[in-house]
């Protein structure tokens, strides 16, 4: 396992090398720039924007540019942020804490949502229950996330008024009580799509494993049915489960940026929504290699615990 | 098999429940302890989570975050700025200059301004006597002279060197005198120092730029200090102990400025009472907040005017005076500003404000005539020989592209509008939407045929940049790309005339000649809508980018 986590970790080096050149290439190439925000301004002239130009050494060439920013990224120097001055660094580690406390609510919210209705509606096929699951899962699957969020702001902030609408704290409060209330609403908004798109994997997964011959076996060798459906069905359910789950925590990262846009949400969406409307390249590039090495790293941590789960895979 | 699975699944579906029901029940717990403590905590407001506006704390949904809270380096909106640190003069709300850290505002009048015989001037500026900053050093014209410096030193790098890039020097004969030498005659010098200034105790010798103790936590002399600023999340200010107005001000202890990019995220806030004011309400959303209990939408005319540049250089039609005339003839902009601006925004005819000193009335009008639109087309030489509803010219039909800001959804709304207006007299409209940052580089390149959008102006009415011959980009913002000796002469004039009435006199007749040349279709006036709790007093709003909180010393709420 060692070898081939080595090994993974030694091919993802030139991955993402190439995805910093493409990112780089398709960052400069897109109309606007960091400067672009100073031209509605009729008070800074173009003097001052030539000025401003030289000092973020956008007068560079572009090759000139990615070199000098990819020797500051392998040595841990990610620069400044073109808006407002301060290391990229500090500002990426002020955010990833929020964005990892929502990720992981969602990611429980989504489990603990999708695997008793996958196993239920896998176990009632065709029943009522199934039906409804059918349909909540669509429905989740098909909610835009940025009206859903304001919907639960409206019903549950505005006219019932038990949650906070966004934010993550209140300026009086900060206890855990206070952090929790702030939570509910983006994680739940967050969690809907991959709880349903989980409900509905893990539902034909079991569908699937109930259906071989090994599920009739354990019944005819007299194991409890509690036992061969959680320990014989479920368990080989999830392998797969297991992955979509790892693949899909990757794509939280980048998909918590609208939610985290419409709560306020203090996050790395938040920041990369900010730093793309300005166009600030250094945090931009730090943003998007920092979800490329995610969704590199989870990738093979599901291939980890795939084979630590599944012992045929080992051999 | 598909005979026995139904029995056995039958059976451990009991087993099931229970694991579902032990879940549900756990997450129900848990949902009802926070929906309770969610409960409990309510304070008020509009009946929510939110609690009302007081002179303890009043909380502004703010649409971003500050890049930097040095006034001389951030390109947003100063608001949080203005609270913490003031400047010589400012703006009121009738945009008119008045002094703040000066004990008035220099004029020829008062003797403050002369102007030398080698063609420069000297503005003497008289500071108010007893101001110190907030760490208890006295503001003196010695901070005045290092921030000239400061500015025009090649080392810091300050959002706009304008206007300070003509000062020679400054002098500091005494401790509350700084007398500025300017190289030429600058007319909006009135304007120069609203800004305020660089405390010189604290930031001689260092690098400003990476000084980030005091870009996040500027030393001021105003009402308000930050305590503390959440980054994503909001920045509060608490007032300070010893303002120079006296104990008595501000009399709102406490500011907290939550960042909130989404404006509909910002309106369900100000619905809920967690936020008690918003600058800049969208006027689509004023429908939705104007019939809210315990707010009051404050509306005044901004000093902005939304208008359709027609750029002359990527459009051979646009040189032609008659069709830029025939085109806003053929907009009724009386309809739109009733409809689509649900009467919110009134229709301007020029690009000087109603509200600036130099505003005329008296200039040539475009009122909606569809039959003197045609009759200026077919003049020009521009008809329909087709018959396909074009018009054409040398066997080139008259279209363009009409480019504006994707998302912004009133924008998107008129583009339609004029399409579809212009389009009754035979011309062929295309719409193109750009995100907004891309635009910004768009019509500074030039590359466009049209464009809906806005200029925030000044409040120095100096238009010189928006219409000079010799202000196409890169060198100003002339992107009608007009070329017009007599226009350029008078504003030119007025650039160099400190005299108010002479120079008004130059801005009128440069007034005149722009609704004569008519390069670009006015539209309507940006029209400020705040929403504010109905318990504030002393809320005057603000047309000019000072913003509302100029003179947030003396707001107040009172019991409802």
């Amino acid at each position: 396992m060692l070898k081939l986590t080595a090994r993974r970790l030694i091919q993802a080096v030139p991955l993402l090398l190439l995805i910093s050149i493409l990112v780089f290439a398709l960052l400069h190439a897109a109309p606007g720039g960091p400067l672009a925000i100073y031209l509605e301004n009729p008070n800074v002239r173009p003097e001052d924007i030539e000025r401003l130009r030289r000092s973020l050494g956008l007068d560079r060439s572009l090759p000139v540019q990615y070199l000098a920013w990819l020797k500051g990224f392998v040595v841990g120097d990610w620069g400044f942020s073109f808006a407002d001055g301060r290391p990229v660094l500090v500002r990426m580690a002020e955010r990833i804490p929020a964005t990892l406390e929502l990720i992981l609510a969602s990611l429980v919210i989504a489990f603990l949502a999708a695997v008793p209705a996958g196993v239920a509606a896998a176990a009632r096929r065709h029943s009522l229950f199934d039906r409804g699951v059918t349909i909540f899962t669509l429905a989740g699957i098909s909610l835009p996330t940025f009206w859903f969020g304001l919907l639960l702001q409206l019903l549950f902030a505005v006219s019932l008024g038990w949650l906070p609408s966004s934010g993550r704290t209140s300026i009086m409060g900060g206890d855990l009580v206070d952090r929790a209330r702030h939570l509910v609403l983006p994680a739940i908004v967050l969690a809907t799509v991959h709880a349903a798109v989980w409900t509905r994997y893990l539902r034909s997964s079991m569908l699937g494993v109930l259906a071989q011959r090994f599920i009739l076996a354990a019944h005819g060798r007299g194991v409890p049915s509690r036992r061969v459906v959680f320990r014989h069905a479920l368990g080989n359910a999830l392998l797969p489960f297991v992955t979509i789950v790892f693949l899909d925590a990757a794509i939280m990262v980048s998909g918590a940026v609208v939610t985290e846009s419409v709560f306020a949400w203090p996050g790395l969406g938040g920041l990369f929504t900010e730093a793309l409307a300005r166009r600030d390249y250094t945090v931009l590039m730090a943003f998007l290699m920092v979800t490329s090495t995610s969704v590199i790293v989870l990738n093979l941590a599901a291939d980890l615990s795939y084979r630590w789960l599944d012992p045929r895979v080992r051999t | 098999m598909s005979l026995l699975l139904p029995v056995r699944v039958r059976s451990f579906v009991s087993e099931t429940r229970i694991v579902a029901r032990r879940h549900s029940r756990a997450t129900a717990y848990v949902v009802l302890a926070l929906l309770a403590s969610g409960a409990c905590s309510r304070e008020g407001g509009n009946g929510g989570v939110g609690r009302a506006a007081s002179n303890d704390l009043l909380i502004v949904a703010y649409d971003r975050e500050p890049d930097t809270l040095n006034r001389f380096s951030t390109h947003i909106l100063e608001d949080v700025q203005t609270c913490i640190v003031e400047g010589l003069v400012t703006t009121d709300e009738k945009m008119q200059v008045v002094p703040l850290l000066a004990t008035e505002v220099p004029s020829p009048e008062n003797g403050g301004v002369v102007l030398r015989e080698d063609g420069g001037m000297d503005v003497t500026w008289k500071l108010r006597p007893g101001v110190k900053w907030h760490d208890g050093v006295p503001f003196t014209s010695a901070d005045v002279k290092f921030t000239v410096d400061a500015i025009n030193s090649p080392v810091y790098n300050p959002e706009s060197t304008d206007g300070f890039d003509r000062i020679a020097s400054v002098d500091t004969p005494d401790s509350l005198t700084a007398v500025v030498h300017y190289k030429e005659v600058y007319a909006p010098y009135e304007i120069q120092f609203i800004r305020g200034a660089l405390p010189k105790h604290l930031l001689d010798g260092k690098d400003i730029d990476a000084a980030t103790e005091y870009n996040r936590n500027p030393l001021g002399t105003g009402p308000y200090k930050v305590t503390e600023w959440k980054t994503g999340e909001y920045i509060l200010l608490e007032k300070v102990p010893d303002y120079w107005r006296g104990a008595e001000y501000p009399k709102i202890a406490r500011i907290l400025f939550k960042f909130i990019p989404n404006s509909t995220t910002r309106i369900n806030q100000l619905k809920s009472g967690e936020a008690h004011l918003a600058a800049l309400v969208p006027w689509d959303k004023f429908r939705e907040l104007k019939d809210v209990p315990g707010l009051t939408m404050h509306r005044m005319m901004g000093n902005s005017y939304e208008h359709i540049t027609l750029n002359e250089r990527s459009v051979p039609a646009f040189r032609d005076v008659r069709v830029r005339r025939a085109l806003i003839h053929a907009i009724d902009r009386e309809l739109l500003a009733r409809t689509i601006l649900d009467g919110l925004a009134p229709v301007i005819d020029g690009s000087i404000q109603p509200l600036s000193w130099a505003y005329t009335d008296s200039v040539r009008k475009y009122p909606y005539d569809t039959t003197r639109a045609r009759a200026l087309l077919d003049e020009a030489g521009w008809r329909d020989t087709n018959g396909d509803g074009i018009r054409e010219k040398d066997g080139s039909p008259l279209r363009f592209t009409l480019m504006t800001q994707a998302g912004f959804a009133i924008r998107e709304n008129i583009a339609q509008a004029v399409q579809r207006q212009l389009k009754d007299v035979g011309v062929d409209v295309k719409i193109q939407l750009v995100d907004g940052t891309a635009i910004s580089s768009l019509w500074f390149e030039g590359k466009f045929d049209a464009m809906l959008h806005w200029w925030h102006m000044p409040s120095d009415p100096e238009i010189t940049t928006f219409f000079a011959s010799d202000r196409t980009p890169p060198a100003g913002r002339n992107i009608n790309y007009i070329a017009d000796d007599s226009l350029d002469r008078l504003m030119y004039a007025s650039d160099r005339t400190v005299a108010r009435a002479p120079r008004r006199a130059l801005l009128v007749a440069a007034q005149q000649r722009l609704a004569e040349l008519a390069p670009e279709i006015p539209l309507y006036n940006v029209t400020r809508l705040d929403a504010v709790p109905a318990t504030l007093r002393n809320f005057k709003g603000n047309p000019t980018n000072t913003g509302i909180f100029w003179n947030v010393w003396e707001w107040e709420v009172v019991k409802p």
